[in-house]
């Protein structure tokens, strides 16, 4: 019963995909709200689930440790040599998903609301959009890399569309960069899931297939390691659930811990972490993989920008909490001080950029890149505070730059220019907008009392718990991520006195009547994001009571895997 | 893998006076929510009542829970939970703590009525409460807070309101600059504080300050002594930020382009006094190799500031510089160990500052309404109505402000029979103590006296002769003439202010600080003066300053004045923010720059292979169409020669026919015979 509210939310955006195809509507606005009303029922359904989750301490990727759960064989395909490949439509929701699940919900929720920007050619628009309703919290509740990775695929091509349909004047060429971009991050997971499928077995799925009573996970198991099954007789699944589980590696194959296979010194395992580690990094994205997100950002349509900094950004920190560092434990506890910088140099490289920007939009797009370096940098970490405090940013940054996003889109909408330089004192003809925007710049600058606040804290906690408890991250490079921190604050103050306080005038390309307050719409939207940023400040308990305990066996898995 | 230190705090339940705490902690809070957004719609009247009573009720509750409290009571509750660590907030009312809470409030109060009359007619009138509730609920929550990581929450909390206060008059580009330059300083000192608390954490695994004290006090947990020390120092450091020490204080003097209320609070109550309180707080984390860092600050910063007093021409600026050099007698207080003194300083400055500000005020409000109502007769003065140079005559006109001026100046300077004479010489005589402070008592008696000079100085220009803004603009005559007292919302804080001043306010002893009663001792007072020499000479040097600004004032050259070199170097902060300008922010922007360019080139690089991609593209096109199209092509052509050689010989003509088969036919033979043999 509960994993149809999941499914529900999953496929009805498709419903109501078939509904907007099918139909006739000239009315202006039927579309919108068609995806507005699905958007809201999906978080609905999403806060109902959130709200009767029940934190629980399962060990990490166990049939225990999922619930809502929804599991459905799909097919069984032979491929000679490499056994047969068992697919099925597993979803479910944890710990780690439920938060996220939540926050999708909600920046889709709100990037529909502002979507009115958006004047031709509406039909496709939204018909992409409510394919990204499907795709991206399939993506975070799928169980099955097989049924990610299609998710996944499915949300970067609507993206390119939206971008290079709908973008602004150089959208061409930051549609086809982000594509290409996230194209090569996918390519280099799905060769890793190749690798991946190659070298695991799931005895779970072989006793489920084969139907026998007395064949058991043990009886498999024993079999494989006397060689009695051939590699060709196997059945593999890339089930989360198969694929983490240490044991399942077939004997002697690539990413068997025990294999010798190298190259250029480095082992088979390491290279196929590295690949995949790439590809989400991309997604996420940390320096130097970043030069896609600030022209998606500056072309995209606002809506889109929500979206793609609200959400898209999350994927790839997913990606690494979820898939990377549970199949690769060891490898990314070697790696990690290596991680952790390259997450503080994304913090301090971006903050220092954007301080140098003149675009309001590319300003809050590389402010994106340095908050996702706190992400990698708490992942790194590997412990408790340090992953709470990376899931944590995850969420709130998805509000936060949504928000921000939003808020520039709000002035662009009414003059056309992003320009920091050609506005002064516009806190005396829009101040409630001026509000919002200090509210938002100073959330993200991690003020207490924000949610981002909590997010940064904990990731610094957590990495100079590191330095004591795995003697990783050393201590100098978590204190050079503080840099970033006062940087940040340099850039977004310096904006607000520029543009907001002072004298009003603007540039003379900018037509000064233009500029209204917000509407009473804007106002719903922003004071809407700006609550919530407000309450998981002041509440963390909120979020943090119902995933805490999955942070705490992510860390438990992890420290029983490298001892 | 080492353990982590986890120590799991437990979970007291609370206590009547917690609750009645918490009240007050949430009221202005209320207040801020409800001012801030229905603001606009409620007169300005109405709105300064609601304020002004709701802080008023906070003294009164501030006052039952001081009075209430005898043993320190701690309340700890979960704020939120990772699985099963828990982080903890908790809430702690000693008769330290409430007592702060009374100075607060009673403050705030002050400042309330006073800013119900001096902000009437200002603009942005709606926000000024609300800025003002957030500011105290923020300071409340220091004050009350027992965990360091829900103090350094409201520590940023008191920066944003102070920013929000200073830039009030966002329209002044100097109020903008001023707020940004505040939050500032003060980010790049908590930057310090995120860090000692990422330390503590990790290595103690609580912020709870009343369980720490244990720890450390019982040694069962040992942490090395680098760490200890780094934390001790990472912690003063961001006090440095906001209580204005030295190299950080340059923002202080920006910050009076806030509204003078604003000072008021920020100076005695709010703000700077929450880094001497957090220090008290933490007392037990200074481990003894680093005090002398805080005892020698704290002295360079008392002198310096002083000596920037003396040729400044800005009342406010003024008082802000005494009020800089006032707190680095309580980081010295803390140096020493006497925290007790510290905090004894800090409560009686919290009120002879505020009315000092609260009676320069009233001046500068009389001063500003010369100028409004000479713009309303088409008179424009473009004069800066903070200048003491164009003050004066205040004595007969403004007398309440007058003789409240005098007392808190008479507490400020340190004469007999006043709080901060009090304060002052226990502060001196625990230095005293110590021979190897020797120097810092040398310059921290120096200051006394130049603290007697530049205030006499002040008292002099300001109060005293005649009316000089009329001297110069004799427009003003007429309005001279008008300058009554100040209305009683302005003057009551004054009388209240000027009387808290007197020593028996705090003891009955004239020259010994040994029974504080109304404080109910919230600290043990150690020290106090041992010997009658320090009160003699700490008196003669104030004398002294007070004779020397006497002769030397009106003496003084008011206008064109020679400049000296030095004078110059102190009046630009000696030259504090030119070298942060080179050393931080220069740079800054250059990286930024770098960094910019660093993306450009990888941009450039992305770009170049989706250029090499194309080119390849257009390559293999051209293979494919010269090369391999090319050699169909040929085939093809050679087909078509071929053929058409041929072509002639199918052209319907029998003769041809025929004498073709005949040459095939004599071929075939030719070559069967040929096969033959």
């Amino acid at each position: 019963m509960e994993s149809f509210g999941l499914t529900i939310l999953l496929w009805l955006p498709l419903l109501s995909l078939l509904v907007l195809l099918v139909g006739k509507y000239h009315q202006p606005g039927t579309l919108r709200t068609i995806t507005i009303v699905t958007t809201a029922i999906q978080l609905i359904i999403a806060v109902l689930l959130f709200i009767q989750m029940v934190p629980e301490y399962f060990p990490l990727h166990t049939s225990d440790s999922f619930v809502y759960k929804d599991f459905h064989p799909w097919f069984t395909l032979p491929l000679g040599q490499l056994g047969y490949l068992s697919v099925n439509y597993f979803v479910a929701v944890d710990g780690l998903t439920i938060s996220l699940l939540l926050l999708s919900s909600i920046v889709l929720f709100v990037g529909a609301l502002v979507s009115h920007t958006i004047q031709f050619q509406e039909k496709g628009y939204y018909a992409l959009y409510l394919l990204l309703c499907i795709s991206i919290p399939g993506c975070f509740v799928a169980q099955d890399l097989f049924l990610f990775f299609l998710f996944f695929e499915f949300m970067l091509l609507p993206m390119y569309f939206l971008i290079g349909i709908w973008g602004g004047v150089n959208k061409e060429y930051a549609a086809i960069k982000f594509f290409i971009y996230t194209l090569v991050g996918s390519l280099l997971i799905l060769v890793s899931f190749i690798i991946l499928y190659a070298s695991t077995y799931s005895p779970t799925e072989m006793v489920r297939l084969s139907g026998h009573s007395d064949i058991t996970v043990q009886s498999i198991q024993q079999a494989v390691m006397d060689k009695t099954i051939t590699t060709s007789d196997m059945v593999r699944s890339l089930s989360i659930q198969d694929v983490t589980k240490p044991t399942n590696i077939v004997p002697g194959s690539w990413l068997d811990p025990a294999s010798t296979t190298q190259w250029l010194g480095i082992s088979a395992r390491m290279w196929v972490f590295i690949a995949l580690l790439i590809g989400f990094i991309i997604k996420l994205p940390a320096i130097p993989f970043h030069t896609w997100l600030p022209d998606a950002h500056v072309e995209a349509p606002t809506a889109v920008s929500v979206v793609l900094a609200g959400i898209l950004l999350k994927i790839g920190g997913y990606g690494l909490i979820r898939i990377v560092w549970p199949i690769f434990p060891v490898e990314a506890m070697q790696a990690s001080t290596v991680i952790a910088i390259i997450g503080v140099v994304s913090i301090v490289y971006a903050a220092y950029v954007a301080l140098a920007q003149d675009d309001l939009k590319k300003m809050i797009a590389y402010s994106s890149v340095s908050h996702m370096g706190f992400v990698l940098l708490g992942i790194a970490s590997g412990t408790v505070e340090g992953i709470s405090g990376a899931v944590y940013q995850l969420f709130s940054h998805g509000l936060i730059s949504a928000l921000l996003f939003i808020l520039v889109g709000i002035l662009y909408e009414r003059t056309h220019d992003r320009s920091i330089a050609h506005y002064k004192g516009l806190l005396n003809k829009m101040p409630a907008f001026t509000v919002v925007v200090t509210i938002a710049f100073f959330a993200s600058l991690g003020l207490p009392g924000m949610s981002g606040f909590i997010a940064e804290i904990l990731v610094l906690i957590g990495a100079f718990q590191a330095s004591q408890v795995y003697s990783t991250i050393p201590i100098g490079v978590t204190i050079v991520a503080t840099i970033g921190l006062v940087v940040t604050a340099g850039y977004y103050l310096w904006t607000l006195q520029r543009m907001f306080f002072g004298k009003f005038s603007v540039h003379t390309s900018v037509d000064a009547h233009t500029l209204q307050d917000l509407t009473l719409m804007e106002k719903v939207v922003t004071y809407l994001l700006c609550g919530l940023v407000i309450l998981f400040g002041v509440l963390p308990s909120v979020l943090l009571d119902t995933i805490g305990p999955w942070m705490q066996t992510w860390v438990q898995f992890l420290q029983q895997s490298i001892q | 893998m080492n353990p982590l230190q986890h120590t799991d705090p437990m979970l007291l339940p609370a206590h009547f006076l917690h609750s009645v705490a918490l009240t007050i902690f949430f009221l202005p809070v209320l207040t801020f929510v409800i001012l801030f957004f229905t603001g606009k719609h409620i007169s300005t009247s109405w709105r300064s009542w609601l304020a002004t009573s709701v802080v008023g009720l906070m003294f009164i509750l501030s006052l039952y829970v001081h009075l209430s409290v005898d043993v320190p009571i701690i309340a700890r509750w979960s704020w939120f939970s990772m699985g099963t660590l828990h982080m903890t907030s908790g809430m702690v009312l000693s008769s330290f703590t409430t007592s702060m809470l009374v100075v607060v409030t009673a403050i705030a109060l002050m400042v309330h009525l006073y800013s119900m009359e001096y902000m009437k007619d200002r603009r942005n009138h709606s926000k000024f409460f609300p800025y003002l509730a957030l500011f105290i609920s923020a300071m409340i929550g220091i004050i009350l807070s027992d965990s360091l990581f829900n103090i350094f929450i409201f520590w940023e909390l008191v920066g944003l309101a102070s920013y929000l206060l200073i830039g009030f008059w966002y329209q002044k580009k100097e109020a903008a600059a001023a707020a940004k330059k505040a939050f500032l300083y003060n980010k790049a000192a908590d930057t310090a504080f995120v860090i000692a608390l990422g330390l503590i954490f990790t290595y103690y695994g609580t912020t709870e300050l009343t369980l720490l004290r244990t720890l450390i006090s019982s040694s069962s947990i040992l942490v090395p002594t680098g760490i200890a020390i780094s934390i001790a120092v990472l912690l003063v450091l961001s006090t440095f930020g906001k209580s204005a020490q030295f190299p950080f204080y340059v923002w202080l003097p920006d910050a009076m382009e806030g509204p003078t209320p604003v000072s008021a609070l920020l100076h005695a109550a709010t703000m700077v006094a929450a880094g001497i309180l957090v220090l008290i707080k933490c007392d037990f984390l200074l481990v003894e190799q680093m005090r002398w860092v805080l005892v020698w600050t704290g002295a360079i910063t008392a002198l310096l500031a002083a000596i920037q007093a003396i040729r400044c021409y800005d009342s406010k600026k003024i008082l802000a510089f005494s009020t800089v050099s006032q707190i680095g007698y309580m980081m010295m207080a803390i140096g020493t160990g006497n925290t007790s003194a510290a905090y004894f300083h800090l409560g009686t400055h919290a009120f002879f500052k505020a009315g000092l500000f609260l009676s320069v005020g009233a001046v500068i409000h009389t001063m500003h309404h010369i100028q409004q109502n000479s713009f309303k007769n088409k008179i424009y003065l473009e004069v800066d109505t903070l200048d003491i140079r164009l003050m004066g005559g205040f004595r007969k006109t403004m007398p309440i402000a007058f003789y409240a001026y005098v007392a808190c100046y008479a507490a400020l300077i340190g004469i007999p029979f006043f709080t901060g004479f009090l304060s002052k010489e226990t502060i001196l005589a625990s230095l005293l103590q110590n021979p190897t402070y020797s120097i810092p008592f040398g310059m921290a008696l120096t200051t006394v006296g130049i603290t007697a000079y530049y205030m006499t100085r002040q008292l002099y220009w300001m109060f005293l002769g005649d009316f000089r803004l009329a001297a110069l603009y004799p427009s003003c005559k007429e309005e001279q003439r008008k300058i009554k007292e100040n209305h009683w919302l302005i003057n009551i804080p004054l009388i209240v202010l000027a009387c808290t001043t007197l020593s028996f306010f705090v003891s009955f002893h004239p020259f010994h600080a040994s029974d504080i009663h109304w404080m109910k001792a919230p600290l043990p007072i150690v020290g106090g003066s041992t010997s009658i020499y320090l009160p003699i000479a700490s008196i003669s040097i104030t004398l002294i300053g007070v004779l020397l600004a006497w002769s030397m004032a009106s003496k003084e050259q008011l206008y064109n004045w020679k400049q000296y070199w030095f004078w110059t170097f102190v009046q630009q902060n000696y030259g504090i923010e030119k070298a942060v300008q080179f050393v931080f922010i220069i740079p800054s922007f250059l990286i930024a720059r770098g960094l910019t360019y660093l993306d450009k080139i990888i941009d450039m690089w992305v770009n170049a292979q989706a250029y090499l991609a194309v080119l390849l593209a257009h390559i293999v096109y051209a293979i494919d169409r010269f090369l391999i199209e090319g050699v169909l092509k040929g085939i093809v052509f050679l087909i078509r020669i071929v053929g058409s050689s041929f072509r002639s010989l199918i052209q319907g003509q029998v003769q041809s026919y025929i004498s073709t088969t005949l040459i095939v036919l004599a071929l075939m033979f030719w070559w069967y015979l040929r096969q033959l043999h």
